[in-house]
């Protein structure tokens, strides 16, 4: 059963949508009036703004993040505890993240105005502040503010099974110092085990579309937002420019990924010829405390100061809190923000479970197969741009998307990418649970599918929970196929915030973003509440 | 009455198959206690759990396996009636003792709920633990967990007891208190056991010695 289900999973959730999706774009960019044309990838390539600030953006927000990953990371060896701060700050969504950080540090942000509290430097908001409120930097700023928790969840997955600190010891007794060791021996390893959520990471940096509507400069956009704007134009030449776009994404995807894989080898070679210098003084233990910190102090910030705003009747510069606190502004908006939350939070449970569900199948599958190892093709939905992915999903569905059933396809596309997600956070948990467990219910009398229901998964609870809880706030934070497949008929928090906010509505944007935030902030607190042993250990 | 014929374990790699030894007949009578004594990698461990009758993706094993005079050969786990005892593990984590009493004896038991309580409560009285009672088994010492884990075992109503180095994991002080307190109980329920061990200070009843391919009984 096991065998058929995983077929249905591979088929309906991976092959199908990849495939379709991909082929379809194909077969309608050789359409003669509404496909692929040289003209307008002629223009493409002469407006090259775009697809600069594009690359950029991909290079540079992963490897930033990866690198600021890497540095913090020996702190999770040192407090292992630390890992419980990463699962509450994946949770909040990146369009949640991106309103708040605005909030906090535009030039007439809450930082500037408690910097002029005590000092009196800025009487009005400065003008030339480097995080202007729209431009490519204040993207690659949140990029890489979001991206950090999921690359330093998957290191400490890595570390878990590394014999690290006995390679530091070795490293340390050659004469090297403890970082000077991380950076010699332990980064290079984890660098060839990231090569695959570095790649999703890129290709999401590559694709998206919701950050760059919220903060990101117009002048040039980013080419994602600038397909995803060009196919709600009617116009021919319109659609012939977003799938000339869609291609060219398709391809900077491909030319990224070999980048990306060769990565680690590049860093193996250049660090074993570096010299053994002094080491740096940002390169110290304490510096790299206080990011921690001051990663958990900005996303406490981003909360409060979404909620403060949301509260807050007037608050003008330069004033530290605002003038009067009132819950009007969430009584004559409450009626318009119960249907985006319904659908976020019913569409969120229902894929979070279908895509959970879906990842024990395969990983179920997996140890029927003694294949403990990580099966990369389950993640190949995140190592394709979702621009040209779901713009051929709208394509194929055609008419299907007009007749009432948005919102069933839209659950579908979600499904799509929790599954992924699911499988990355569960899959140490259950390949490695000791198949002991279940011979020894069985040879108390429980057959082998009762020693599952009442051994395995009772035991792998906690894993399997968190497993829901990030597969719920991947759904909560899709954009792009809400959007697409939705076509307008199913709004939800994230559709909206991204809507009023780059709209230039801050204020009513905080709404959406707090309530968006809280949604999987509570998921998550659930969670936290099941027993937190976790009996995988126990293996 | 456990009675293993003919049986011949080997090694399957790289697509070669490697003797490890070979067994005509063995016998462990009711109420007897047959220790196998050999080296690591032998395949002890490998001939116990294919006495259990888990799935063995390395080995090629064949062989003849009667239980009480009924061939058991083709048996899934579950319908053997083998109980077990491994260096590790035996109570559920995620079950406190009362529960995982009750789960042992759910399957097979004809006794009903409460009367099952009963039963598992008076065993654990016997051994003074009856305040373990509502505990995880995370919290039970060493050498309780090794008694609470026969217990359960014995709850589930095994027609014979498969013991893997079930002392090694305690330490010195404790393990001979153990050992023997686990085969007085063992015999006098007359239950045959198979103990399989590196270590002569663990044997008991008749050792069998398993070196290099043959055994000779």
């Amino acid at each position: 059963m096991v065998r058929a289900l995983s077929i249905a999973v591979w088929l309906l959730l991976i092959i199908l949508p990849v495939g379709s999706g991909v082929l379809f774009l194909l077969l309608t960019s050789l359409d003669a009036k509404t496909g692929v044309s040289l003209a307008a990838f002629s223009e493409l390539l002469l407006g090259y703004e775009s697809i600069l600030s594009s690359f950029v953006l991909a290079v540079v927000a992963p490897f930033v993040a990866c690198y600021l990953a890497l540095w913090m990371a020996p702190g999770i060896l040192r407090k292992p505890r630390l890992q419980q701060l990463l699962s509450p700050l994946l949770s909040i969504p990146h369009v949640a993240f991106a309103v708040g950080l605005m909030l906090l540090m535009s030039p007439s942000g809450w930082l500037v105005r408690l910097v002029d509290a005590i000092s009196g430097l800025f009487p009005a908001p400065p003008v030339g502040w480097p995080l202007p409120e729209k431009s490519l930097v204040t993207v690659t700023i949140v990029l890489v503010l979001k991206e950090l928790p999921f690359l330093l969840l998957m290191i400490s997955a890595q570390l878990k099974q590394l014999p690290v600190k006995s390679w530091l010891v070795q490293a340390q007794s050659y004469g090297y110092s403890e970082r000077q060791a991380w950076w010699r021996v332990v980064t290079p390893e984890l660098l060839r085990r990231m090569t695959l959520p570095m790649a999703a990471v890129i290709i999401y940096s590559l694709s998206v579309v919701d950050i760059p509507l919220l903060v990101g400069s117009n002048t040039p956009a980013v080419l994602a937002q600038r397909v995803y704007e060009w196919t709600f134009q009617f116009a021919a030449d319109s659609q012939v420019k977003a799938v000339t776009g869609a291609w060219v994404l398709l391809a900077m995807a491909l030319l990224l990924l070999l980048m990306n894989s060769k990565h680690s080898v590049l860093y193996h070679r250049l660090v074993l010829r570096k010299s053994a210098g002094t080491p740096e003084r940002f390169n110290s233990d304490n510096v790299s405390r206080y990011a921690w910190g001051f990663l958990g102090l900005l996303s406490l910030g981003v909360i409060a100061v979404l909620a403060l705003q949301s509260l807050a009747s007037s608050w003008f510069y330069p004033s530290l809190w605002p003038a009067a606190l009132s819950s009007e502004r969430w009584l004559t908006e409450w009626s318009y923000l119960l249907e985006p939350a319904a659908h976020s939070f019913w569409l969120a449970s229902l894929s979070a479970i279908t895509g959970t569900i879906a990842a024990m199948i395969l990983l179920q599958r997996q140890r029927q197969k003694a294949l403990k190892s990580f099966y990369s093709p389950v993640l190949i939905a995140l190592l394709i741009p979702q621009v040209p992915l779901v713009l051929g999903w709208q394509r194929v569905l055609g008419q299907q998307l007009t007749e009432g059933w948005q919102l069933w396809w839209v659950f579908w596309s979600h499904a799509v990418y929790t599954l992924p997600y699911a499988y990355l956070v569960l899959h140490g948990a259950y390949t490695s649970f000791n198949e002991q467990w279940l011979i020894r219910a069985q040879s108390l009398g429980y057959s082998a599918r009762a020693a599952w229901w009442k051994v395995m998964l009772p035991m792998l609870k906690q894993p399997v929970a968190i497993a829901f809880a990030v597969a719920f706030s991947v759904s909560i934070a899709q954009y792009l196929p809400t959007q697409w497949l939705g076509q307008g008929a199913t709004p939800t928090l994230t559709t909206e915030a991204v809507s009023v906010a780059s709209g230039g509505d801050w204020r009513i944007g905080s709404l959406y973003a707090l309530l968006q935030m809280l949604l999987p902030l509570l998921v998550f607190i659930a969670v936290g509440g099941i027993r937190k042993e976790s009996y995988a250990e126990h293996s | 009455m456990l009675n293993i014929r003919d049986l011949k374990i080997e090694l399957l790699r790289d697509d070669q198959a490697e003797l490890l030894f070979q067994l005509d007949e063995l016998t462990v009578e009711k109420g007897e206690v047959v220790t196998l004594m050999g080296p690591s990698g032998i395949g002890k461990s490998t001939l116990l759990r294919w006495v259990l009758g888990e799935p063995l993706v390395n080995f090629r094993i064949q062989g003849q396996l009667s239980l009480n005079g009924e061939d058991i050969s083709g048996k899934s786990i579950a319908q053997r009636q083998l109980g077990m005892m491994f260096q590790k593990g035996g109570l559920f984590p995620h079950l406190t003792i009362e529960e995982n009493c009750l789960f042992a004896q759910k399957p097979r038991s004809n006794l009903n709920r409460i009367e099952q309580q009963e039963h598992a409560l008076t065993m654990l009285k016997a051994l003074g633990l009856e305040d373990k009672w509502p505990v995880y088994p995370g919290s039970l010492s060493g050498g309780q967990y090794a008694r609470v884990a026969l217990l359960c075992s014995l709850l589930a109503e095994p027609q014979a007891m498969l013991l893997d180095e079930p002392f090694s994991s305690l330490d010195a002080g404790l393990r001979e208190d153990v050992r023997q307190w686990t085969f007085a109980l063992l015999q006098e329920r007359e239950i045959p056991t198979l103990l399989v061990t590196h270590d002569i200070a663990d044997a008991c009843g008749r050792v069998i010695e398993m070196k290099g391919e043959a055994v000779n009984v």
